[in-house]
């Protein structure tokens, strides 16, 4: 069974179907993006000023998928045109572009930016404790040869923040110098405080167990407990040596504590220079390399690379670009298929050129609306 | 069922398609015009992101007005800019300027509830009511 009216306009509605199908699909992505659009300015403006990040996404690479996915939608046009003119050739060549662009897109986003948040390491400092971190946030203001410097908290004072806010959030990266490659070093740094008597106590599980299988049992969550809050091999061997060395045990629990950075951000290495505060057209972010231990018991819980858990905006961010990721993933495949010389496909040329034609018009109305999302996409999170 | 004869259709295309299609040509301009004009106001946005406009007087005077401070005069004409770009493209590239009402139609009722949305999330904000804040109890 055919579906009517691909081509010709149904009486009553006067499109073909569709046209009015797709709008109505589009209609329903517009309120899908809308409702993630509204409960994300909702969070932001909930949020501490201090809280929400700003210039953590590349600009130049997202400007440069931005031109991309333009492009794109530049192409997909001239693709449908060429149909309308009945040029099978600049058709391909039109949309095998779209098709190329759709997926430089999609390489850009995960071969370079989504990884190099997973690779960057984050930690927001307890406002109690900033004090301590005072070298790496400059947020006071400070002497040098009898010239004040002016910090963080002073040079952010608006009308809205008359007292200035603090700065709060350390970043950079843990291990990459040669001297530190361990490859723990993430997962262990991404673990919470652990305090000395939840350490004993976690040690001290099926010690006393009578019953073999209770024993075998607690034996086992220790190991797992201890997995999961050591996690370095060696150190979960030394730890469960009977008798334990207290200077052995308290050399363990101070590296499970700690955090150690080998690269600063820009931001933290070089805390007091205000061309920090200012957005940057950088390629690459800049690093300063240095070394700072963040003692854990200073910090919110939940640091660790910039994955969706460490804050709202990265929550946020992950699951817009990716939702509209899908959609971009989704278009190509569409696109591919009527790229491919088969029946649905460009063969539809020989045999009904007008069906072609409304299926690359139906698809590129749902490729340009992706090429809409991303236009707010790209100055809420990149640039604002 | 069909509702087309793929023979007599692609009869007609063999013969005077340039001639049935050629304002297409302009459109064809018009498209690339409406791309070039989108990769400017891309590059404008971006360049907007850099300037401070709350260190600049003017704006800080007129956003002042409207009670927006701060980095937020930037976020509104980020805003401002972005919505210009999506109605370039709304209305050349996916053809909302010639559409029908059939198409409209549909398309009020999502504006309606994606500004309800975005109100709703809005007076939650603002809480017009205060006596039904919790904090305040």
């Amino acid at each position: 069974m055919e579906i009517p009216y691909t081509v010709r306009p149904r009486p009553d509605t006067g499109l073909a179907n569709p046209k009015l199908g797709i709008w109505l699909f589009l209609a329903s992505e517009v309120m899908l993006f809308g409702g993630l659009f509204a409960g994300y300015i909702f969070m932001r403006l909930g949020a501490e000023p201090w809280m929400w990040p700003k210039g953590w996404l590349n600009v130049p690479v997202g400007t440069f998928n931005t031109f991309v996915l333009i492009l794109s939608s530049v192409t997909v046009i001239l693709a449908w045109e060429s149909l309308k003119m009945r040029n099978l050739k600049a058709y391909k060549l039109w949309l095998g572009l779209t098709i190329v662009c759709g997926f430089l897109f999609l390489g850009i986003k995960l071969s370079f930016e989504w990884p190099a948040k997973f690779h960057h390491f984050g930690a927001y400092v307890q406002k109690t404790a900033a004090h301590k971190y005072e070298a790496s946030l400059g947020n006071e203001d400070r002497q040098v040869d009898g010239v004040t410097v002016k910090g963080h908290v002073s040079r952010k004072k608006d009308v809205s923040h008359p007292d200035g806010y603090p700065r709060l959030f350390i970043g950079g990266h843990l291990m990459d110098t040669p001297e530190h490659p361990d490859p723990l070093a993430l997962k262990a740094s991404s673990v919470p405080f652990v305090a000395e008597a939840k350490l004993d106590a976690v040690i001290a599980l099926g010690k006393d167990e009578k019953d073999p299988a209770k024993k075998a049992k607690a034996l086992h969550v220790r190991e797992e407990m201890l997995t999961a809050i050591v996690v370095r091999p060696a150190d979960i061997i030394a730890l469960k040596q009977e008798p334990l060395d207290p200077a052995k045990k308290n050399e363990i629990l101070t590296r499970m504590n700690t955090i150690h950075f080998h690269a600063l951000d820009e931001a933290n290495g070089r805390p007091y220079d205000p061309k920090n505060d200012a957005p940057k057209f950088e390629l690459t972010p800049k690093f300063v390399d240095s070394h700072l231990v963040l003692d854990k018991q200073d910090l919110v819980a939940g640091h660790g690379p910039l994955v969706p858990k460490l804050n709202t905006y990265l929550a946020c961010y992950f699951m817009i670009t990716g939702l509209h990721g899908a959609h971009v993933l989704a278009g190509c495949l569409c696109f591919i298929y009527f790229w491919l010389p088969i029946k649905g496909g460009s063969n539809l040329f020989y045999t009904n050129p007008e069906q072609l034609c409304n299926r690359i018009e139906v698809s590129g109305l749902f490729w340009h609306l992706v090429d809409l999302v991303w236009i707010f996409v790209f100055p809420i999170f990149y640039l604002l | 069922m069909s509702d087309h004869t793929p023979t007599a259709d692609h009869k007609a295309d063999a013969h005077g398609h340039a001639a049935h299609h050629g304002s297409l040509f302009a459109h064809a301009k018009v498209y690339l015009v409406i791309g070039v004009l989108l990769f400017v106001f891309t590059a404008i946005t971006v360049a907007l992101s850099y300037i401070e406009f709350d260190k600049i007087g003017i704006f800080v005077w007129a956003f002042d007005k409207i009670g927006v401070h701060g980095f937020t005069i930037n976020i509104v004409i980020g805003m401002i800019v972005a919505t210009f770009k999506v109605c370039l493209v709304g209305a050349w590239f996916m053809h909302l300027k010639q559409e029908t009402m059939q198409i409209w139609r549909p398309l009020l009722f999502t504006f309606f509830f994606a500004f309800a949305l975005f109100m709703l999330f809005y007076l939650a904000w603002v809480d017009p009511i205060p006596t039904s804040s919790h904090w305040i109890h």
